[in-house]
């Protein structure tokens, strides 16, 4: 099944797309993620259950408004962290009140570090795989178009499409170390 | 879903995946340094990432079999034939391996390495997850040795665009800092590489090794480790089938010998305490048979196969 796909069949409500992808694909997924979110016992099915309500309220907004910028698996799984992170936070609290996130004073993140670019550029230098580096920096920075990355790098553009990957995953493993190490964090 | 930044869950997902713009990636990374719900979510998405990694496919050589060109195992295979005198015909060699595919288009998993020295009555054990101590171990009893690697992570000079396991190699000799390879397709063959780089290639296939044992005292048993892939609620269902069918197999087939139910086990006279149904085994045994049927059943998912349940209907 294609992304379009599944988006289109999780709208429609398809049993069988809502069946294969969400509810057994993604099933060892949203697994995971409740394992890592909560540290005691929870109702898998039913958490499961509650994210797929979750997904398909506002008449599937949150699916109608996808714009295919990542793949349906990654937004899933984001999705499902932020869900899972909340409904832990609702369950700690003794009522059932939703946490006013929403309401919180925003905080601009423009506020918080105004020189990003040279973060980046420090979390480039911390960054031990320097390829990565280098293809961040081709597609991300310099804008460049995959396709012709690839050409030049002498590899296909799926391998490409990979590297990029894992050079992101990289990236952001060695930003999170660097705020817990130095507690950047407000 | 909202939050205190206002990144979208689309845009982290776009982040993730290295399809933002420069203006995005700062933004999100900036918005990481003071919103600890955003330093916990891709905590959470890194983590999951680390998971997927351990329990994802085992690791397939992906140029091999596409031509005459890529057909290291293979290779590594003849070579060790070579090594131990034994008369073969590389032509037959490779149509076997493609005929009973072992040689696939797109690519060998690496559990078939091995299969035609195991088809020329050599006896082959396999291992993922081994150590240079393994290895060195299995040199000192005159073993031959074949390995899965990354090729490019082998030669300083290569360059290496991406990790996989593209390669077999046979290993013939360990020194403290280098170690000595087959390479079937890197002249003069047999060279001598610095340790690290070998090791660095090697991860890339799990540690996986063949071990090309001399006598079957030599064998020991090293199942693929599947302690870390997670089965979902209707598979451990399986696990109870699968375990009163592989004894019922294991019954009809004594039976079939001429083996009757007897309260102790007479080899003599093919009497077995276990000829009964599997709802009367006692838990030991029934419980032996959930242990096979369990591992087997990750065994499954583990070298990259899904199970997936078909519905009632069409059951």
């Amino acid at each position: 099944m294609t992304d379009q796909e599944i988006i289109q069949g999780l709208i429609a409500r398809d049993n069988r797309v809502t069946e294969e992808f969400f509810f057994v694909k993604c099933r060892p997924l949203f697994y995971s993620i409740m394992k890592l979110v909560f540290d005691y016992e929870v109702e898998y099915d039913e958490m499961i259950n509650e994210l797929y309500v979750y997904l398909m309220e506002d008449d599937a907004s949150k699916l109608r408004d996808f714009q295919y910028r990542s793949s349906v698996y990654q937004w899933l799984k984001i999705l499902a962290i932020r869900f899972f992170i909340k409904k832990r936070t609702r369950l700690i609290e003794d009522n059932s009140q939703e946490t006013p996130y929403d309401g919180r004073e925003q905080l601009a993140a423009s506020e918080a570090d105004t020189s990003a670019e040279g973060d980046l550029e420090r979390l480039f230098n911390m960054m031990p795989t320097k390829r990565y580096v280098y293809v961040i920096r081709q597609l991300i920075i310099v804008d460049k178009e995959p396709e012709q990355l690839a050409k030049e790098m002498n590899i296909t553009t799926a391998n490409l499409y990979n590297i990029k990957r894992r050079a992101m995953l990289q990236l952001t493993r060695i930003a999170l170390n660097d705020i817990k190490k130095y507690g950047k964090h407000k | 879903m909202a939050n205190i930044n206002n990144i979208s869950d689309e845009l982290l997902a776009a982040y993730l995946e290295g399809n933002t713009n420069e203006a995005e990636t700062l933004e999100v990374l900036n918005a990481l340094k003071v919103d600890p719900e955003l330093q916990e979510t891709l905590d959470i998405a890194l983590k999951v990432e680390d998971e997927t990694a351990q329990t994802t496919d085992l690791p397939a050589m992906q140029i091999a079999a596409l031509s005459d060109e890529n057909i290291c195992a293979v290779r590594c295979e003849m070579f060790i034939l070579h090594r131990r005198g034994i008369p073969y015909d590389e032509e037959w060699l490779l149509n076997t391996a493609r005929r009973k595919d072992w040689l696939k288009p797109e690519g060998t998993p690496l559990y078939c390495l091995g299969y035609l020295l195991a088809y020329s009555g050599l006896l082959v054990n396999r291992k993922y997850d081994s150590t240079i101590d393994d290895i060195q171990q299995a040199l000192a009893m005159d073993n031959d040795v074949v390995v899965g690697v990354d090729r490019e992570k082998l030669y300083a000079e290569a360059v290496d665009l991406e990790d996989l396991t593209n390669h077999a190699v046979v290993v013939t000799h360990i020194e403290k800092d280098s170690i000595t390879i087959f390479d079937p397709y890197e002249e003069p063959y047999i060279s001598n590489i610095p340790l690290s780089d070998f090791l660095n290639a090697w991860k890339e296939s799990h540690h996986y090794m063949i071990q090309i044992l001399q006598s079957v005292e030599e064998y020991e048993p090293h199942p693929v480790n599947v302690d870390k892939i997670p089965l979902d609620g209707n598979l451990e269902e399986l696990q109870e089938a699968i375990a009163e069918n592989a004894h019922d197999v294991w019954a009809e087939a004594r039976i079939k010998e001429g083996w009757t139910y007897g309260e102790k086990r007479d080899d003599t006279n093919k009497k077995h305490p276990d000829l009964v149904p599997y709802t009367a085994l006692p838990d030991s045994e029934k419980e032996y048979d959930r242990i096979m049927a369990f591992n087997t059943i990750k065994l499954v998912k583990k070298l990259g196969f899904d199970i997936v349940k078909r519905n009632d209907k069409e059951t």
